[in-house]
C-alpha cells in the first residue's frame, strides 16, 4: 500500500501541476464517511446490458432522480471487469453496476468491492432460488437479481415437421438426415449443459450452494462420455466445421442450411426482423437425462469502496429500478425476469421463446459465481477447440481439462 | 518586417540551392560514417560559436520542452511504474495492500507452470520477427525495383495504389483478414476451390489456414507482408532515387547486363542504407503484439499447455497474465522487464546501426 | 536535383529495356491484385443484401449497407440492431476520431519539428545522445505500460474525456524526432549562417527558414500521426466509456460484438468508408511521403 501510494501520488502530483487541475486523492472517497444523508447525491451507474437496455434504465433512474432530488449518470460499460475492478479501486468506478453477468462477481468479491444487500431491499423468497444462489456467497447475500438468461433450442419451423425432437438422439438422427445442426460448439457456455447431462460438473456443491474449487468434476466418466459425443458431432457426423463458431452457426441458421441451432434470448429479434421462420423449444435431454444448461443473471450490485450516503442512495436507487424496470427489461431484451411474480405476468407468459428458454432453466445450474472460475473458461474452451479439430482424444482431453484448471486456480494469487 | 523578408531572401541564398545536400550520394556517409558525422558536428559547432552559448543552450532545452514533457508523462513514468510493479505481488486477488517481494516473480516465471512455454514461445518469436522482417523487406525491394523505371510513367499512380495498406486502420482490415482465412467460409478458400473447380482438379481440400499449427504460423507471416511490405517499398524507392543515373549508364556503356547492373551498383548502396531497417523492423516486429493477437489471439491452442498457443510470442503471452484466469499484474510486469532486457539490447544495436549517436 | 534526373529524362527506349519495363508493369499489376484481394472482399461483402461474405462476387449487390452505416441509427430505414448505434452511429464516431487525430497529428508535428531542430542545430548538454537514450528507453514494451498509463488516468479523473482520447497519443517518438532530424541535417547550414547575419535569431531561423523547407517531412509525421487513433484499441476503450466519446474502432468492436453475422455487411461497409477518404489522403500524400522519406532516412 505505502508503495503503490508513493508512486501513484507522485503521478497525481505531478499530472496536477501539469494540468492545472484540482487533484483527486485516491483515498478521498474511501475516507470520507458519514455525511448527512439528505443532500443530494450524484450516482454513476454503469451497465454491462446493451444499449437499449440502458435507455430503459436511465429512464426509470432520472425519474427516481427527479423525486428524490439526487443526481443519476447511466453508462454502458462494455470494458473487461479487472478494468471496472481497477476504476473501483481507483475511487472513479461506478457507485452502481446495474446487470453484471454474475459470474464476474467473483473478481469484484475477492477485490471487497461488493457491499452486502442491507435488509428490506429484496425478499429473496420472492425470486428464483437459483438467481439467488448465484448472487450470494456462503448464503450471504451481495448482490441483487436483475434477470436470467439460459439458452434454448432454436428450430426452423420451415424445415422442422411437426414437434421439435425431444431427445437429442432423435435430434441428431433428423440433423444427419440433412436438416443440419449447428451452434457454437467449441464455447464452454453452450457446451456445457451436454457435460452436465452425462454427470460432470464444474466445481461440487458442497450443499448449501457453497462451491468446492478443489473437486472439478470436469474429467469424470460423464464428462469424458460428453467430450466424445461432442467429438462425434464434428468429425464423422460433421455436422459442424472444426472452425465452427457462434457467427457462422447463426448465418447457417438464418440461411436455413442447418435447421437447428441453440443459443440464447439476444438472438431472438435478430431473426424476427430477417424474417426467418422459427421458434425456440426446451433442449432435448441427452441419453435420457436433462440438458443442464447454464444459467447467466444480471446482477445488480453496488460498490462497497463509496461514501455511505451514495450507498444509501443506490440501494434506493436498486429497489426502485426493481419494481419499475423489469417488464421494460424484458420488452427490449427477451432475458427472464428473476422475479418470481413477473414469470406469471401476462406479456411474459404470452411469449412462447421465453417460455421456453424458462423450461430450459428449470434444469440449469447457474455458472459458478467463484473467482476460481476465471480459471475454468480458457481451458475448458480449449480442450472443446482441440476435440473438434480431433487434435485429442475424449480421456486426454478429460485428464488436460481438470489439471490446466487446477494450475491456473493455483497460480491465481 | 525588414527582417523577416530578409529571412525570406535567405532562403534563395545562392549556397543553399535547395537541396545541394540531399543530392550528395548516400555512398559517401554510409561507406564512410565518420567523415560524415565530423563534417556535421564541424558545421554545427561553427554555427553555435556565431550565437551566445548560454542563451542557445537554454532555447534549446525550450524546443526540447513539449516532448520531454510528453515522454515523460506517457512513456516514463508509465515504465517506471510498470517496472516497480514487476517487484511486488500485485494482483486482483491482492488488490488493495500490494507488497515488495523481491524477485519472487521471476523466480515464479522461471519455475512456475509457465516455464515450459518460454522455450518454444521464444523460438517462434524470433523465427516470427526475423521472417517478417525478411519477408516485408524482400517484397518491399522487389516491388520497389519494379517501379523504380525510368520509363515507367505511371510509376507516382502505382504507388498510390500500393500504398493501400498503410492507409486502411489495421484494426479493421485485420479483421477482414481473419474473415478471408477462414476454413470454410473464407473467400481465399472459396476462389482457390473456384479455380479448382474450373481446371477440374478433384481432390482439392480447403486450407485450414487458422487452425493448423503450422498454417496459422504461414499466414500471420503473409498478413504481415501484406502489411509491411509498402513501407520497405517506400524506403527502397527513396534510396533508389538516390542511387545517380551517371552510374546505370556508366554501367550498360561498360556492357553491364542487368543482373550485372543490380549486383554491382544496386545492390551494395541499398544494403548499406536498409539494413539498419531491417534491425529496425525485427524488433519492432520482436514485439508486434498486433501482428499476432488481432489475427490468432495466439491460438492454435497447443495440447500441453494452456499458457501459451502456438503463434503466442512473448508480448502475447505477457499479456495474458493480465487477465484472465490470473490477473496477476507483477507477474505480467516482471515478463515485460525482461522483453525490454531483450529488446533493450536490440535497440542497443538499432543505435549503433542507425549511426543514433554521433560522433564527436 | 539529380534524385530526379532518372524521372525528368526520357531517352528513347532500346528492346531490352521495352520487355523489362512490360514484364515490370506486369508483375506490378499482379502485386496490385494481390493487395487488393482483401479489400475487395470486405467490398464484396458491403455490397451483398445478406451480408454474410463467403462470395466472391456478390449476387444482387445493394448500397443498403452504405446507407445504414451514413444514416443510422437516426432514420426510418434502419432495422434492429443498427437503430441501437451506441454513441449516435458512425458519422458520429468518425467525427471524434477525425477531431481526436487532427489534434494529435498536429501537436506531433510541432513537438517533433522542435525537439529535431533543436537536435538538429543548437548545442545543449546531451545533444550527441539524448536521441539515442530516449531511443533506448522508448523500446521498452509500451504495450505492457498500458495499465499504468490507464490507472493514472483515472487516478486523476481524466477519463471519460476527450482530453484524454488525445492525451494518450501524444507522446513523443525518438525514431521520427530522428528521422526529422536526419532531414533537418540535409537541409544546408548556409541558411542559418545567412539568417543570423541578417540578425534572425533561433525562433525566427526555425519559423521562416527551416519549417518551410521541411514541409515534406513534416507531411509525413502528420500522416503517420493521423492513423493513430484510428489503430489504436486497446487503450481507448480502457479510457473511454462514454458513447459519446467513441472512436471508430471502439464504435464498430462494440456494435459488431454481438451482431456480428448478422451485420457483417455493416462493418464492411463501414471499413469502407473509414477506409476511402484516409486512403485518398495517403494516395495525395504520397509524394510527400517520397520527398519526405528520401531526404529524412538516406541522409546525405
Amino acid at each position: 500500500m505505502r508503495l503503490k501510494a508513493i508512486v501513484l501520488g507522485s503521478i497525481v502530483a505531478l499530472l496536477a501541476a501539469a494540468c492545472g487541475g484540482p487533484a483527486a486523492s485516491p483515498s478521498a472517497s474511501a475516507g470520507a464517511s458519514a455525511t448527512a444523508s439528505a443532500a443530494p447525491v450524484e450516482l454513476l451507474v454503469w451497465t454491462h446490458l446493451t444499449g437499449p437496455e440502458r435507455d430503459e434504465i436511465d429512464k426509470v433512474a432520472q425519474a427516481w432522480a427527479k423525486s428524490t432530488g439526487n443526481k443519476v449518470t447511466v453508462v454502458l460499460d462494455s470494458g473487461d471487469f479487472s478494468a471496472a475492478v481497477t476504476a473501483i479501486a481507483g475511487g472513479k468506478g461506478p457507485d452502481v453496476m446495474y446487470g453484471l453477468p454474475h459470474d464476474n462477481l467473483g473478481n469484484f468479491q475477492k477485490a471487497g468491492q461488493l457491499a452486502a444487500v442491507p435488509s428490506g431491499i429484496i425478499d429473496a423468497a420472492a425470486y428464483v432460488p437459483q438467481s439467488i444462489a448465484a448472487t450470494s456467497y456462503d448464503g450471504k447475500q451481495y448482490a441483487v437479481p436483475v434477470s436470467m438468461e439460459a439458452i434454448g433450442l432454436f428450430y426452423r419451423t420451415d424445415k422442422v415437421k411437426g414437434t421439435p425432437p425431444t431427445t437429442f438422439e432423435d435430434l441428431r438422427t433428423q440433423a444427419k438426415g440433412g436438416l443440419g445442426f449447428k451452434y457454437d460448439i467449441k464455447n464452454f457456455y453452450f457446451t456445457y449443459g451436454f457435460i452436465g447431462a452425462n454427470g460432470g460438473y464444474v466445481f461440487k456443491d458442497k450443499g448449501n450452494g457453497a462451491l468446492d474449487p478443489s473437486d472439478i468434476g470436469l474429467g469424470n466418466d460423464g464428462a469424458k462420455n460428453a467430450y466424445q459425443l461432442l467429438q462425434d458431432l464434428v468429425v464423422s457426423d460433421k455436422l459442424m466445421t472444426k472452425d465452427e463458431s457462434g457467427d457462422t452457426a447463426k448465418a447457417a441458421f438464418q440461411k436455413g442450411t442447418s435447421a437447428f441451432y441453440i443459443s440464447g434470448p439476444w438472438d431472438v429479434d435478430g431473426f424476427k426482423k430477417a424474417n426467418v421462420p422459427f421458434a425456440v423449444a426446451k433442449i432435448p435431454s441427452v441419453n435420457g437425462k436433462a440438458f443442464t444448461p447454464f444459467i447467466g443473471v444480471q446482477a445488480a450490485f453496488v460498490n462497497s469502496k463509496t461514501t455511505d450516503a451514495k450507498q444509501k442512495a443506490a440501494w434506493d436507487l436498486i429497489k426502485k429500478l426493481q419494481t419499475d424496470l423489469p417488464l421494460q427489461l424484458f420488452k427490449v431484451g427477451n432475458r427472464i425476469p428473476a422475479q418470481k411474480a413477473l414469470l406469471g405476468d401476462s406479456t411474459v407468459k404470452a411469449d412462447a421463446n421465453v417460455a421456453a428458454f424458462a423450461a430450459s432453466a428449470q434444469d440449469g445450474t447457474p455458472m459458478p459465481n467463484i473467482a476460481a472460475m476465471a480459471a475454468v473458461w480458457g481451458p475448458a474452451g480449449g480442450v472443446l477447440d482441440l476435440l473438434a479439430q480431433n487434435k485429442i482424444t475424449p480421456a486426454a482431453a478429460a485428464d488436460k481439462v481438470v489439471k490446466d484448471i487446477k494450475d491456473g486456480i493455483a497460480q491465481q494469487k | 518586417m525588414d527582417q523577416q523578408r530578409d529571412v525570406m531572401r535567405a532562403e534563395a541564398h545562392p549556397l543553399g540551392g535547395g537541396g545541394s545536400a540531399s543530392s550528395r550520394p548516400p555512398v559517401a556517409s554510409t561507406s564512410a560514417p565518420s567523415a560524415a558525422g565530423f563534417r556535421i558536428t564541424e558545421l554545427a559547432d561553427a554555427g553555435a560559436a556565431a550565437g551566445a552559448r548560454g542563451l542557445a543552450r537554454f532555447t534549446a532545452y525550450l524546443y526540447l520542452t513539449p516532448a520531454l514533457f510528453t515522454m515523460t508523462l506517457l512513456t516514463f513514468i508509465p515504465i517506471a511504474l510498470t517496472i516497480t510493479v514487476a517487484f511486488t505481488d500485485w494482483s486482483l486477488a491482492n488488490f488493495t495492500d500490494p507488497r515488495f517481494i523481491g524477485l519472487q516473480n521471476f523466480v515464479d516465471l522461471f519455475t512456475g507452470p509457465y516455464s515450459p512455454v518460454f522455450v518454444p514461445t521464444f523460438i517462434w518469436n524470433v523465427a516470427f520477427a526475423a521472417l517478417a522482417a525478411l519477408t516485408q523487406y524482400g517484397v518491399g525491394l522487389f516491388v520497389a525495383l519494379l517501379l523504380n523505371n525510368r520509363h515507367m510513367r505511371e510509376t507516382n499512380f502505382y504507388r498510390a495504389i500500393l500504398i493501400l495498406p498503410m492507409a486502411i486502420p489495421a484494426t479493421l482490415s485485420i479483421v477482414a483478414w481473419q474473415g478471408l482465412l477462414q476454413e470454410s467460409s473464407g473467400q481465399i478458400n472459396n476462389l482457390l476451390e473456384a479455380i479448382a473447380n474450373a481446371i477440374g482438379w478433384q481432390g482439392f481440400e480447403r486450407i485450414p489456414f487458422l487452425l493448423d499449427d503450422n498454417l496459422a504460423k504461414v499466414s500471420i507471416i503473409l498478413v504481415g507482408i501484406w502489411f509491411g511490405f509498402p513501407w520497405f517499398m517506400n524506403m527502397c524507392l527513396a534510396a533508389l532515387s538516390s542511387i545517380p543515373a551517371e552510374l546505370y549508364e556508366a554501367a550498360h556503356v561498360d556492357g553491364a547486363t542487368l543482373f550485372q547492373r543490380f549486383r554491382h551498383v544496386t545492390m551494395p548502396l541499398l544494403l548499406s542504407f536498409t539494413m539498419p531497417l531491417m534491425v529496425a523492423s525485427f524488433a519492432y516486429n520482436f514485439t508486434n503484439f498486433g501482428a499476432i493477437y488481432l489475427l490468432t489471439r495466439g491460438n492454435p491452442v497447443r495440447v500441453d499447455t494452456q499458457w501459451a498457443g502456438n503463434t503466442d510470442i512473448l508480448i502475447t503471452v505477457a499479456y495474458k497474465l493480465l487477465g484472465q484466469p490470473l490477473y496477476r499484474y507483477g507477474l505480467a510486469s516482471a515478463m515485460a522487464l525482461l522483453l525490454f532486457v531483450v529488446v533493450g539490447s536490440m535497440a542497443l544495436a538499432q543505435i549503433r546501426a542507425l549511426r543514433l549517436v554521433e560522433e564527436k | 536535383m539529380t534524385t530526379l534526373a532518372p524521372a525528368a529524362r526520357r531517352p528513347r527506349m532500346r528492346t531490352d529495356e521495352r520487355l523489362q519495363l512490360w514484364a515490370s508493369r506486369i508483375l506490378v499489376w499482379i502485386f496490385i491484385a494481390l493487395v487488393f484481394f482483401p479489400v475487395w472482399g470486405v467490398i464484396a461483402v458491403a455490397l451483398s443484401p445478406t451480408g454474410t461474405g463467403g462470395e466472391l462476387i456478390p449476387q444482387n449487390p445493394t448500397g443498403d449497407n452504405f446507407l445504414d452505416v451514413l444514416t443510422c441509427p437516426g432514420s426510418d430505414r434502419c432495422v434492429p440492431p443498427a437503430t441501437a448505434l451506441p454513441g449516435g452511429g458512425f458519422l458520429q464516431w468518425l467525427r471524434t476520431t477525425l477531431v481526436v487525430a487532427a489534434i494529435v497529428a498536429t501537436i506531433q508535428v510541432f513537438m517533433t519539428a522542435f525537439a529535431a531542430y533543436a537536435f538538429s542545430r543548437l548545442r545543449f548538454w546531451g545533444r550527441r545522445w539524448g536521441i539515442a537514450v530516449l531511443f533506448l528507453i522508448q523500446s521498452f514494451p509500451a504495450f505492457m505500460a498500458t495499465p499504468a498509463i490507464f490507472m493514472s488516468l483515472v487516478y486523476v479523473g481524466l477519463n471519460d474525456t476527450i482530453f484524454a482520447l488525445i492525451l494518450i497519443h501524444l507522446t513523443a517518438s525518438a525514431f521520427w524526432i530522428w528521422m526529422l532530424k536526419g532531414f533537418l541535417d540535409g537541409l544546408p547550414r548556409e541558411l542559418d549562417e545567412a539568417a543570423a547575419v541578417d540578425g534572425a535569431n533561433s525562433w525566427q531561423t526555425f519559423r521562416y527558414v527551416i519549417l518551410p523547407l521541411a514541409l515534406p517531412m513534416l507531411a509525413v509525421l502528420f500522416l503517420f500521426n493521423f492513423m493513430t487513433p484510428f489503430n489504436e484499441f486497446f487503450l481507448t476503450s480502457l479510457v473511454n466509456k462514454s458513447p459519446d466519446l467513441y472512436t471508430v474502432p471502439v464504435g464498430m468492436y462494440i456494435f459488431v460484438r454481438d451482431n456480428f453475422t448478422s451485420r457483417y455487411g455493416f462493418y464492411a461497409a463501414a471499413t469502407l468508408l473509414t477506409a476511402i477518404p484516409l486512403a485518398l489522403v495517403w494516395g495525395f500524400g504520397q509524394r510527400f511521403v517520397q520527398a519526405g522519406l528520401t531526404r529524412g532516412a538516406v541522409k546525405g
